[in-house]
């Protein structure tokens, strides 16, 4: 359903076809007069405001070039935002990889104070000594028997 | 009533958009899309007049129109990504400089009047009404050709943004009313009625010119 004032301006337009200019006019009698009324008024305007040239077109060219070419040298197409951000993650990747293969796994934490005693040999080259090992409760004892007794006057501090 | 089907019988001889030329224009786009500005330049040879000469008609003034055209065809680059080819460049070229010269002359603060506003008068024009002549007529002969421009400079920019970019579109351009409705993004029973009310301020305010002639 079209409002009167669409109609109005088909009519105006000659966008009516025949019978939808008639069945108008017959509804609005009144207007008969408006429509050459209109026709002067667009002819005015038509007559009038022709299209105005742009002065300098070149001149209008490059200088709107000047502002788009710039922004793009500036920041080259394939340094757009997208790319630098996977460049980004490459280089992490790349990074950690690097990081994984040379630095030792395993024992990265603090390292904890650990002695390990090992027993390399218990035989003496006197028969009359022996020796005895003995490992408990994290000591290890070595207990030799048949030593001589250490003479009363040894410096055993030195 | 068919106004769709009859475009086609408006258009002869108008200043239309041309869909034969699209082709060209979408490999262009193309172009443009994958960074060439040397495409975008090309574009921009092809539709500088015809831009500027439809801001110039809506905002009167030749530098502004020049900035404007500027903005224009710089926020179309900016956007070229975002162009899917559903509607011809030119018209979508359209509709980003129509929005942009309506939202300066906005920004310009233009007062909206009550008078033959399509939002706010519809359906209260009674279907005879006369339109009144200006309270101030010059019903001298022989207007000079500057006086009578003008006038009409005068009286077009008494209408709403949205007004003059229809009588610009359908007078000077010579546009269907299908493709003002694009490149404005409304629909044609919109354009046909802001037509209707600025065509009536139009006729108030000039009568006496083109009674005179």
């Amino acid at each position: 359903m079209r409002t009167f004032e669409q109609l109005y301006t088909a009519w105006v337009d000659g966008a009516l076809s025949k019978e939808e200019a008639a069945a108008f006019e017959k509804q609005h009698p009144e207007l008969l007069n408006e429509r050459d009324d209109m026709s002067k008024l667009k002819q005015l305007l038509q007559l009038n405001l022709v299209p105005v040239e742009l002065a300098h077109a070149d001149f209008f060219t490059s200088k709107l070039m000047e502002q788009i070419v710039p922004a793009e040298r500036t920041l080259p197409s394939w340094l757009g935002i997208p790319r630098l951000a996977w460049g980004g993650i490459g280089s992490l990747a790349v990074a950690l990889s690097l990081f994984f293969l040379f630095v030792p796994y395993g024992n990265i934490s603090t390292p904890h104070p650990e002695y390990v005693a090992e027993v390399l040999k218990t035989t003496t080259t006197d028969p009359k000594i022996s020796a005895t090992v003995d490992s408990e409760k994290g000591i290890t004892l070595i207990k030799l028997d048949g030593v001589d007794k250490v003479p009363d006057d040894e410096d055993l501090t030195r | 009533m068919n106004l769709e089907g009859r475009t086609s019988v408006l258009s002869v001889g108008g200043g239309g958009f041309d869909e034969s030329v699209s082709q060209d224009d979408i490999a262009l786009v193309r172009r443009c899309q994958k960074g060439d500005a040397l495409a975008f330049e090309q574009l921009v040879i092809k539709y500088r007049s015809k831009v500027f000469s439809m801001i110039y008609g809506m905002v009167q003034n030749e530098q502004d129109a020049w900035d404007l055209a500027q903005e224009g065809f710089i926020k179309a680059w900016r956007s070229i990504h975002r162009f899917k080819g559903q509607a011809s460049f030119y018209t979508w070229l359209y509709r980003i400089v129509t929005n942009v010269a309506i939202d300066s002359l906005r920004r310009k603060g233009f007062k909206k009047t009550a008078e033959f506003d399509d939002d706010i008068a519809a359906n209260e024009v009674a279907p005879g009404s006369k339109t009144v002549p200006t309270p101030d007529p010059m019903p001298h002969h022989g207007l000079e050709r500057e006086e009578i421009r003008q006038r009409i400079e005068q009286a077009i920019s008494k209408l709403s943004p949205e007004h003059r970019a229809v009588i610009v579109m359908k007078e000077i351009e010579e546009l269907q009313y299908n493709e003002i409705a694009q490149a404005l993004g409304c629909s044609i029973g919109t354009v046909m009625s802001r037509l209707f009310y600025a065509r009536k301020k139009l006729q108030t305010l000039l009568k006496d010119v083109y009674e005179n002639l």
